[in-house]
């Protein structure tokens, strides 16, 4: 893994709530090429903001560099061209009436051309093992299937960062290993926010813990998400089949 | 898993109609309607050859004829009020025009719709011209109107859960309470898509690709539909 250039650059990270609420507070956060990083907390405690000022979705204050570009105002397409979201619910990503169309939403607001696009999509739903998938209505997808189609409207843009909220809320055991080997296949930096703590320890190569709007430990899963009376004090909890092998 | 649409539940049929150009059949339609409405109320005549024009379509298109003809029914209660109401200082021929044309108007909305899946249709409509504004509203419409029925009904499971078989006017500070907290999510939900848009690069107009081909079969049914148009007009001016 070569961290020459990190993918991602977080320097003294905050961010306020127009009412004043503080969501993020002095975060400083390196996240290598190609390594993956599990955000873990408590609800409330500023992983959503996090994952959303990653794409240039709200603007907190501090520098945050993607591939070594600071965020601003005039290359927020470049932004979200590199850093792929995909959203905990996606109900709200997949806004588009057809499968083909949701996929496909992205690579025409980046001005591919027709056959192009329609190569883009193709992939990107094979990746998530959705072949064939073009013809089909959103609103007629599990909830599973809904998921996977939202990560490959996200694929289907080549990001090179692809953040994620919550992968595995809410799908059946089948689905949830079904994403998970997905995810682990996939070669992007990943920015990944979850409770789910055995998905955290499969995935991680580093675990972040935002406890309270702060950065308050930060190391590979071994040493972070095996010391549980910090955990405890965080809120959280071990995974399970660590616990279950103690 | 949620309820399958009504609009479009037959579009899956493969069958000469549903093949057609979405494009094609929207014109010949409009010019269906637009003759049906055009034509004098005491042309009895006419009037027969439409309904069977119309349904020698509808027997292409392969659609059920029950489903057909039930769905046609739902524009009877709002003709059936105005043609009552010209009954009264107006001749018969009036109330049978209004039943007529409006029957036979939907008959062939029903036919349009039932034969094309709605994100087809939408995109026909867009390339004749309907403004992107109106067809994107549409689209997001067809997208969401199940999921929030779903919402509808998940909250409206919850108020009767805990209303103790309570109904009525009691349960009314109930329903305002949930159309509220509905228009809130609907509000809420409408942001997060909004994000998402942004996050996959959206600039102010979406773009879809579209692709119609009009083929030979488009070309006939589009001459023997307008030919048999123009003789029923025909007959009657003479």
């Amino acid at each position: 893994m070569s961290r020459a250039l990190p993918a991602i650059e977080l320097i003294d990270v905050g961010f306020a709530y127009p009412d004043g609420r503080i969501a993020l507070r002095g975060i400083n956060l390196t996240v290598g090429e190609g390594e993956t990083l599990v955000i873990v907390g408590p609800n409330g405690a500023g992983k959503s903001t996090l994952l959303l000022a990653l794409n240039g979705l709200n603007a907190p204050r501090g520098t945050l560099k993607i591939a070594g570009s600071i965020v601003a105002d005039d290359n927020l397409a470049e932004i979200r061209r590199a850093v792929g979201v995909v959203f905990q619910d996606p109900d709200d990503q997949l806004f588009m009436p057809t499968v083909f169309d949701d996929v496909a939403f992205g690579p025409l607001n980046m001005g591919l051309d027709e056959h192009e696009i329609r190569h883009a999509v193709e992939d990107a739903l094979g990746l998530v093992g959705l072949a064939g998938f073009q013809g089909r209505l959103s609103h007629h997808l599990s909830f599973g299937e809904k998921k996977l189609v939202s990560m490959a409207s996200v694929l289907a843009m080549n990001p090179k960062v692809l953040v994620m909220d919550e992968p595995t809320a809410n799908l059946d055991p089948r689905a949830r290993r079904h994403l998970l080997s997905i995810l682990k296949e996939l070669p992007q930096t990943k920015v990944i926010s979850t409770h789910d703590m055995n998905a955290a320890y499969v995935l991680a190569d580093r675990v972040a813990v935002i406890y309270q709007s702060e950065l308050v430990a930060i190391g590979p899963p071994s040493a972070i998400l095996t010391d549980e009376p910090r955990l405890l004090e965080y809120g959280l909890e071990m995974p399970t089949n660590l616990e279950r092998g103690k | 898993m949620m309820q399958s649409p009504s609009v479009d539940q037959f579009s899956y049929l493969d069958t000469t109609v549903s093949r057609l150009d979405p494009r094609v059949k929207t014109m010949c339609f409009l010019a269906f309607i637009l003759c049906v409405v055009l034509t004098p109320p005491d042309r009895y005549a006419a009037f027969f050859l439409y309904v069977v024009l119309i349904f020698s379509v509808v027997f292409l298109s392969e659609l059920p004829l029950l489903f057909v003809l039930k769905r046609s029914l739902i524009i009877i209660p709002f003709a059936l009020m105005i043609g009552l109401f010209n009954l009264f200082f107006r001749p018969f021929s009036v109330f049978f025009n209004i039943l007529a044309k409006s029957w036979l108007s939907v008959l062939a909305l029903i036919v349009l719709s039932g034969t094309t899946d709605f994100p087809t249709l939408l995109k026909a409509l867009e390339s004749l011209g309907v403004p992107k504004l109106l067809t994107t509203i549409l689209s997001f419409m067809y997208r969401y109107i199940f999921t929030l029925i779903d919402q509808v009904a998940k909250l409206e499971r919850a108020r009767v859960a805990r209303s103790y078989g309570r109904r009525g006017w009691s349960q009314m500070r109930a329903a305002g309470n949930i159309l509220g907290s509905l228009f809130i999510n609907t509000f809420e939900r409408g942001e997060r898509i909004y994000q998402a848009m942004l996050a996959r690069g959206y600039h102010g107009h979406a773009h879809t690709p579209r692709r119609f081909v009009l083929t030979r079969t488009d070309a006939t049914f589009a001459a023997y539909f307008t030919a048999a148009l123009a003789a029923i007009v025909w007959q009657a001016i003479q």
